[in-house]
């Protein structure tokens, strides 16, 4: 198998989309290595063994995979596992019939939405405070739910279940002959430990395969807590101070510097692809702001900046927010000192859902929800869901709770003679319908 | 476009705490819509239907209520987002509606444009497939002199009347779903006309005849793959190949010259000497009135057609692919002789995604060609028609 290290000798770069070939016909056979880095292998292990519940509508599925996967009556969704879902009282009850090839579907359900299951749509429904009872019917699922949910199919997006192509642990995987869907044109996957032995790259910045960006990018943040919201340390409680804020920060410059320009700033806390545009603020026009540090008293007030440290990105933005918090007067302590915090962290939502994603956000950092939002936010209609989403969206940042730094987007690095490769949401690569080209 | 801004309208209307003596209103063009299309058809739009609705009041400069609105692309969809600020309202609230891109919003908007052609060529985005599409062949299905469409698609067969009026194929029949087949997975498929039928055949293993006026499906050619061929009367419309195993081509095509193994292989009207093939490994070649062909070695993809696109004497080349890495796909249609000494480049369209299936005809009767292809954007099947005009 050709890695990764035989493009570096002839200096190939492709930059495509994962669909951008001319048709060939597939062959069989042949591994794929894999350096995930420091990427999480438990979600690379996921993906290639489990299937999930509903395919999102809007995925690029390949014929291959079209064909495996039935659509799900009156919608299109497709499922391996859903012959039809309906609602008979606007959300409240749901009636899932299953396919033949669904072999428990109920359980599947149930595990999925369990609210201590840890799965991102158990995490939604908490943080909304709805309570799903699942139970079989005759031949069917029922749910019903304390609120009324109104696109079921979208959460059942990730909802997984045994069955995927692959089967194996520890780093190395290979076909399933049973494998929902039909085998796998690949024979196995291995995780390697260098990422010149590899065909695909799920970290670094190697740039010498074809480049697969997934349909939206990953959105830095930062966080301040209550004791830097009190002492006013950002001072971002409006459209103007933020889009003026985004001036100072620069995110281009970091960008090009860590992430090869594939980025930009960010005024909103949901990245494209998972909302619409919104409205600009419109800004005084003035002079970019010359930044002038003078010595600070000890009395200055500090505040901790926090990020992942293996975050390289995290850790330019840091540097860079140290430099404005000066210029405004302000030190930074110590990473071990007590006292008023701010975290800056990496968010990627994993459903393209407005109204799914920010829920998510919300429970992972624990922002108020309104209980008068919670119907609009689960409404059918996708219009009032979104509508709500950017209402809530934009009173966490009027209210300092969270303001948003800047949007990189998430790419893998693929071997140019490995076609049919997929990107799921949360940025992990479907393998499932992958093969080599080896004219 | 008139229903997506009413419906935005209503719903800022139906805001208890929305405006009701008098509306600021600004709009901006947010990601794929031009901004001076929506300076100039949607602002205008959208400030007559609030006027006219009457509920939230005259659309002024000062209004004590501000709607700020962002008109942008986002997938197969248009959206208009507002935040709406100011009144009686403690905090700004989002008020949006999406609507599906039609041709009627494509050609107000600006969206997706038609491609500018080279010289007398065009290349023209028709509209969408269903995904999934296989192939594509095009037969007069109506008796009007015409071609029409049937298109493979991963969950069947469908057919499509060319209409003159709308300047587009209309659905006009299906999908026929393709019964089980041996294996699961479908990656490729091949149609051709036979008579009144289309042999139909994929790589999951179907063989078939498809009748596209009855719409019904019998059993087909005993196995084997059916290759289109150049309009030429005397002559049969498909050779047939076999699947050879464990590889990605096709052997015993039957025609004198070719290689062992092909991809595709088109005969040169009139003629039983010359033909063009791609290779097993994806190499455009032939052999011509002098001997093998001597044109400059190119990779290209599947498919190939040969076809008088431009109503002079003798059929031109179109190919797929194979861009330089880092370039677009492209469709590419050459001026080549039967001598295959060399080929020269007539019209490159350049593409965001993959050409699934291509096939030329005569849709409007005129005896000059025109060519189909369908491009896979990831999830959307795009289909667009090549002409020269006059």
């Amino acid at each position: 198998m050709r890695g990764l290290v035989s493009c570096l000798l002839v200096g190939c770069l492709l930059v495509a989309p994962a669909s951008s070939y001319a048709r060939r016909l597939p062959s069989s056979g042949g591994e794929v290595r894999v350096f995930s880095g420091d990427r999480r292998p438990a979600a690379l292990d996921q993906a290639l063994t489990t299937v999930p519940l509903v395919e999102p509508a809007a995925r690029d599925l390949t014929p291959t995979e079209a064909a495996a996967w039935p659509p799900v009556e009156g919608t299109s969704r497709r499922s391996l596992m859903i012959a039809s879902a309906r609602t008979t009282d606007e959300g409240t009850g749901w009636r899932l019939s299953p396919t033949s090839l669904a072999g428990d579907l109920t359980r599947a359900v149930s595990s999925c939405l369990d609210p201590n299951a840890g799965t991102w749509p158990s995490i939604a429904l908490a943080a909304s405070g709805i309570q799903a009872t699942i139970t079989e019917v005759g031949s069917n699922t029922s749910v019903l739910f304390s609120t009324p949910v109104g696109d079921l199919l979208t959460l059942l997006e990730g909802c997984y279940e045994s069955g995927g192509a692959f089967v194996g642990e520890h780093g190395r995987w290979r076909a399933r002959v049973d494998a929902a869907g039909g085998k796998p044109r690949l024979d196995g996957v291995r995780v390697v430990s260098a990422p010149t032995e590899a065909d695909l790259l799920l970290s670094g910045d190697d740039e010498t395969g074809q480049l697969l960006v997934t349909d939206w990018p990953d959105v830095w943040l930062l966080v301040p807590d209550a004791a830097t919201r009190d002492g006013g340390a950002w001072a971002l409680a409006d459209g103007e101070a933020r889009a003026a804020f985004q001036r100072d920060l620069a995110p281009e410059l970091i960008l090009a510097v860590t992430r090869a320009g594939r980025g930009s700033g960010a005024d909103s806390l949901l990245p494209p692809g998972v909302a619409p545009s919104r409205p600009p603020v419109a800004l005084t026009p003035s002079e970019p702001r010359k930044l002038t540090l003078t010595p600070l008293p000890d009395s200055a007030p500090r505040v901790r900046l926090t990020h992942d440290p293996s975050d390289a990105l995290a850790a330019d933005l840091a540097a860079r927010l140290a430099l404005l918090l000066r210029a405004r007067g302000w030190a930074v302590a110590a990473s071990d000192a007590k006292g008023a915090t701010t975290r800056i962290i990496q968010w990627r939502p994993p459903v393209a859902d407005p109204a799914l994603a920010l829920l998510l956000l919300g429970a992972e950092l624990d922002l108020p929800i309104p209980t008068a939002m919670v119907e609009p936010l689960w409404s059918l209609d996708r219009a009032v869901r979104t509508a709500a989403a950017l209402t809530l969206e934009q009173q966490w940042m009027n209210e300092g709770l969270v303001t948003p730094l800047l949007t990189a987007a998430r790419a893998v690095f693929v071997s140019p003679a490995l076609h049919g490769v997929r990107l799921r949401g949360d940025g992990t690569p479907v393998l499932s319908d992958a093969w080599w080209d080896r004219p | 476009m008139a229903s997506w801004l009413d419906r935005f309208a209503q719903r800022l209307e139906d805001r208890p705490d929305g405006p009701r003596g008098g509306l600021t209103l600004s709009l901006t063009a947010g990601r794929g819509v031009e901004a001076r299309r929506v300076e100039r058809i949607v602002g205008p739009h959208l400030t007559r239907r609030l006027e006219r609705g009457g509920v939230v009041g005259p659309i002024q400069p000062s209004a004590s209520y501000e709607l700020r609105a962002t008109v942008s692309l986002e997938g197969d969809s248009v959206w208009i987002v507002g935040l709406l600020s100011g009144g009686d309202l403690p905090a700004p609230i989002a008020v949006t509606q999406d609507w599906l891109v039609d041709r009627e919003l494509e050609a107000l908007l600006g969206l997706r444009p038609a491609r500018t052609g080279q010289g007398r060529w065009t290349m023209e985005r028709l509209g969408t497939l269903p995904a999934g599409v296989l192939d594509l062949a095009m037969v007069d299905l109506d008796g009007d002199g015409g071609d029409d469409l049937v298109v493979l698609g991963v969950d069947g067969l469908r057919t499509f009347l060319w209409s003159a009026l709308e300047g587009r194929p209309m659905l006009s029949g299906g999908a026929v779903p393709l019964p089980s087949a041996p294996w699961e997975r479908t990656h490729a498929g091949w149609l051709a006309e036979d008579d009144d039928t289309l042999i139909v055949s994929t790589t999951a293993g179907h063989d078939l005849r498809f009748d596209p006026r009855e719409l019904t499906l019998t059993p087909g050619v005993g196995g084997r793959v059916p290759l289109r061929q150049a309009r030429d009367d005397s002559r049969q419309s498909y050779v047939l190949g076999s699947r050879a195993p464990h590889s990605s081509g096709l052997t015993n095509v039957g025609v004198t010259g070719a290689p062992s193994l092909v991809r595709d292989l088109v005969r040169w009207p009139g003629r039983d000497d010359v033909a063009l093939w791609v290779t097993g490994d994806g190499v455009l070649g032939g052999v011509g009135q002098a001997g093998p062909a001597s044109f400059e070695e190119r990779r290209v993809g599947d498919r190939i057609v040969l076809a008088d696109l431009d109503g002079a004497a003798g059929p031109e080349l179109v190919t797929t692919a194979a861009s330089l890495p880092g370039e677009p796909d492209r469709v590419t249609v050459f001026g080549i002789g039967s001598t295959l000494e060399s080929t020269s480049v007539l019209f490159e369209g350049e593409l965001s995604g993959s050409v699934v299936a291509l096939d030329a005809g005569d849709l409007d009767f005129d005896g000059r060609g025109e060519l189909l292809f369908v491009e896979d954007t990831g999830g959307a099947a795009v289909l667009w028609l090549i002409r020269r005009r006059s």
